[in-house]
């Protein structure tokens, strides 16, 4: 395996392929009692669109997550069962463009991985255990319906994105999952989950190379298959609609402006989160003049947040928290917008919230799974996020008033607001 | 290396030093009895407090000291031990040795300012910044609903102890904020920093010494009183089960149980507790996950949680609305089984394997640490984090029997939609 150094971060990691091409990250941390293995693939809620041997399939929404589920059955029983037996703690997740298992433990580690590996690249879908599952992801789904903070992004993202699989909810809706059946698991597996197309990240005080022959010999044979992804027609600078409203039971108002950034892919796209979340600390971070207005009038409070955001063909600069008057604080970010581009920024505090940005990313490497997921989506861009520091040193001035101009326009944004159903008597 | 020492009268330093993260952090508590008279200006305090003191009178100044340090947070943590009520102040920051200058000591001083120096106005805190934080104290005590899980829990603490402190909830009551003036704040201000012990817990590359000596110097300025007595108020048996269900325009319904248990970590035998509760609800190996959720589908979560200084637990879970008598039918059940023994080796030894590693997982995590030993400190235990992970090794199936036993349903609240 090869070892690479980033001496700034005080890290290190190890990396090597296995003979069925999968990707194998160690990063090893001495002293520490837990490990953490981190399976991700390449393959999320917005892949729903795609070309097999030249042929178009269309899958239903959700079924990414829904596969994500039903990966733990296995030809011997449920792999959490295994898990268990080993004293691993598994969990998984489905974003729009990942799905990833992993598993922290303190004993047996060369058994919860050896499990992780193997389940994550077995596919086995029952008729019987298909169905059963329904419920389960039915009751998933009426949760994040009724959770105005889920709400609130999956509206946002229908009001911008003309064609963009992103305006679908990543669990999809309880239409959809009716019409998942096990040939269609098996259609979406033998598509995305080839080892080529996943990686392995491992952290803790564990040895490279150990970890390396492990996944090897737990890692099923497979054949790759060519497989290209549809997101519809390239998105153009402009939202499909300026606003879009809901009314859910909350306390108070709640909003999301989002505005349509460029899409780009690798190191660019790494450096240009660095530039939005340098132009949202500035510009409405809680040392910058706005927040201070906002949170002033009561029109914003400590959970006011501002950053940015890029997947795949999409990305977007967003702020967002509870407020009175959604449509007043959003007036104000677009004029703070003008004004910055005209003015600029104090150089000598453009400098301390770059170190202090920087600081808060070192920081992030305590989380494990920070470092996994971080490895991972960077990979499957073609980056490297260990090199963070140098790239963030190299934003300017320049690049983030640039950033600004370009992004920060009425015609780009769209603003999504959930506002509290009106008072009613109670039945009960 | 765990240390625990006194640096002031009513002043304790719990410092944890290690080497393994890039992170510091810090947080100091006054320990306060739970009760409705001073829960929502307890709650209220930190917030005022870190809105300007007399060198950063402003949220702007003090964000750009915070960012000079690369970046530290500094920020409001009110908790609800049982029936003791903490308020007080946390801070994160990267460790000096990363950056190489210091940071530890100016995040020490920032600390102690906010706590000892805010800007006043005609010798009490400034109307403009407490008619604020209370306008944001209550949003936060409304937000509540927005989650459908976190209120249907806390109306089931409420519904169950209704009439003792552990009824209060952490934040207070918007009523309550409302009353609240400018005065009254500052007069409670200076009575709790004179009468409250405070419980400083420190997580770190610098050794103890050093760390108590920035605390003590930080707080030479502390006035210091005769202490406010603390303690929690056994629970009292149960004679009937309350019963509560409410309406709200949801699609899913949420049951909640909440039960009473026979001890708390103060007592001996609470590994047993962590055992049964692991058991019975809580990870994917227990009895609720396994077939409420994965051999019937009633829901997509129903797990069991424990608080252990008052030793209450609750199960709470998300279901459809028709679902909810055969939900709590089974989740009975299962109990029952937990009671008269039905627990196969195979279940003891996966709920063992899963709570060890739970907990040497914690060791590894700041926060955790952190909540652990201010627990101690409240408790009044000498028991390590390694302590209990030995007990947990030895607990046998009989003690996890035995205090499934001790466990008495109290109350059922049903959160359901307007049409259910």
């Amino acid at each position: 395996m090869k070892r690479t150094d980033f001496p700034k971060l005080d890290e290190r990691y190890y990396e090597g392929v296995t003979s069925g091409g999968l990707r194998v990250r160690v990063v090893p941390k001495p002293g520490f009692s837990k490990q953490y293995a981190f399976v991700a693939v390449d393959y999320g809620a917005i892949d729903t669109s795609f070309l097999r041997c030249g042929e178009k399939v269309v899958t239903p929404d959700g079924i990414a997550h829904y596969l994500e589920h039903k990966m733990f059955d296995m030809p011997y029983g449920d792999a959490m069962n295994r898990f268990a037996q080993f004293g691993g703690n598994p969990n998984a997740f489905t974003s729009y463009t990942m799905t990833a298992y992993y598993v922290e433990c303190t004993d047996h580690f060369a058994e919860n991985l050896q499990t992780l590996v193997q389940f994550v690249f077995t596919p086995y879908f029952t008729q019987k255990s298909v169905d059963k599952e329904r419920g389960i992801i039915g009751q998933e789904i009426r949760m994040y319906e009724d959770s105005a903070s889920s709400r609130v992004y999956e509206n946002l993202f229908r009001a911008m994105y003309r064609e963009h699989p992103i305006r679908v909810p990543i669990a999809g809706t309880v239409e959809s999952i009716a019409q998942i059946t096990p040939a269609l698991l098996e259609t979406c597996h033998r598509s995305f989950y080839s080892p080529k197309n996943a990686m392995l990240c491992v952290v803790g005080d564990v040895d490279p190379e150990k970890v390396l022959s492990l996944a090897d010999s737990a890692l099923p044979a497979w054949e790759a298959e060519a497989v290209t992804r549809l997101y519809g027609e390239k998105e153009t600078p402009s939202v499909v609609q300026p606003q879009i409203e809901d009314a859910m039971e909350i306390a108070r108002p709640m909003f999301l402006a989002g505005f349509k950034g460029e899409a780009l892919r690798g190191r660019d796209a790494m450096r240009q989160e660095f530039i939005g979340d340098l132009a949202a600390d500035l510009m409405l971070g809680a040392s910058s003049p706005l927040y201070t207005e906002l949170y002033g009038k009561g029109l914003i409070d400590s959970g006011f947040s501002a950053g940015y955001e890029g997947m795949k063909g999409v990305s977007l600069f967003s702020a967002g928290g509870e407020t009175p008057d959604p449509k007043a604080v959003t007036e104000r970010i677009l004029q703070e917008a003008q004004r910055v581009s005209r003015d600029g920024f104090d150089a000598e505090l453009f400098e301390c919230l770059k170190r202090s940005a920087i600081g808060k990313r070192v920081r992030e490497l305590d989380s494990f799974e920070t470092i996994c997921m971080r490895s991972c989506e960077c990979a499957f861009d073609g980056a490297e996020y260990f090199e963070f520091p140098e790239l963030y040193g190299s934003v300017t001035q320049d690049d983030v008033l640039a950033f600004i101009k370009t992004y920060l326009q009425t015609d780009r944004m769209s603003l999504s607001v959930i506002t509290p159903k009106p008072e009613r008597k109670d039945p009960a | 290396m765990i240390t625990r020492t006194k640096l002031l009268p009513g002043v304790y330093l719990t410092a944890i030093r290690t080497d393994k993260f890039k992170t510091g952090c810090f947080s100091v508590n006054l320990l306060r009895p739970l009760k409705r008279e001073e829960a929502a200006m307890n709650a209220l305090l930190p917030s005022v407090l870190l809105r300007g003191t007399v060198k950063h009178p402003d949220l702007r100044s003090m964000a750009l000291a915070l960012e000079q340090l690369y970046g530290t947070e500094l920020s409001s943590t009110i908790r609800k031990k049982g029936e003791v009520q903490t308020t007080g102040l946390f801070a994160d920051f990267i460790e000096d040795a990363l950056v190489g200058s210091e940071i530890l000591r100016p995040a020490v001083s920032l600390c102690a300012e906010v706590l000892l120096q805010p800007v006043l106005d005609g010798g009490v805190f400034r109307a403009d910044y407490v008619a604020q934080e209370k306008e944001n104290l209550c949003n936060a005590i409304r937000s509540a609903i927005n989650s459908k899980r976190t209120y249907a829990v806390l109306q089931t603490v409420k519904t169950m102890c209704a009439n003792e402190p552990y009824g209060v909830s952490r934040l207070g009551e918007v009523e309550d904020v409302e009353t609240i003036t400018t005065e009254s704040l500052y007069a409670h201000y200076r009575n709790i920093l004179e009468t409250s012990r405070i419980e400083i817990c420190y997580l770190g590359r610098q050794d103890e010494k050093t760390v108590a000596a920035l605390f003590t110097d930080a707080f030479a300025a502390l006035p210091r009183g005769s202490l406010t007595q603390i303690g929690i108020t056994p629970n009292a048996p149960v004679t009937q089960v309350r019963e509560k269900s409410e309406r709200l325009d949801v699609t899913q319904g949420k049951l909640c149980m909440g039960f009473r248990l026979a001890e708390t970590a103060a007592d001996d035998n609470w590994a047993a507790n962590l055992m049964m509760n692991t058991v019975f609800g809580s990870g994917v190996t227990s009895k609720l996950f396994l077939n409420v959720r994965e051999k019937l589908s009633l829901c997509y979560y129903a797990s069991s949680s424990l608080e252990k200084f008052k030793g209450v637990m609750l199960v709470d879970s998300g279901i459809e609305f028709g679902n909810a008598d055969v939900t709590r039918t089974e989740i009975l059940r299962q109990l029952d089984d937990c009671r008269s023994g039905a627990i196969t080796d195979e279940e003891m030894d996966s709920a063992r394997k899963h709570l060890l590693s739970v907990w040497r997982a914690a060791l590894d995590s700041p926060s955790q640490t952190d909540e652990y030993y201010l627990g101690c400190a409240i408790l009044g235990s000498t028991k390590t984090m390694t302590d209990v992970i030995a007990e947990l090794e030895t607990v046998t199936k009989e003690q996890t029997v035995a205090a499934a036993n001790g466990v008495t349903l109290d109350t059922v609240y049903f959160l359901k939609g307007l049409e259910a």
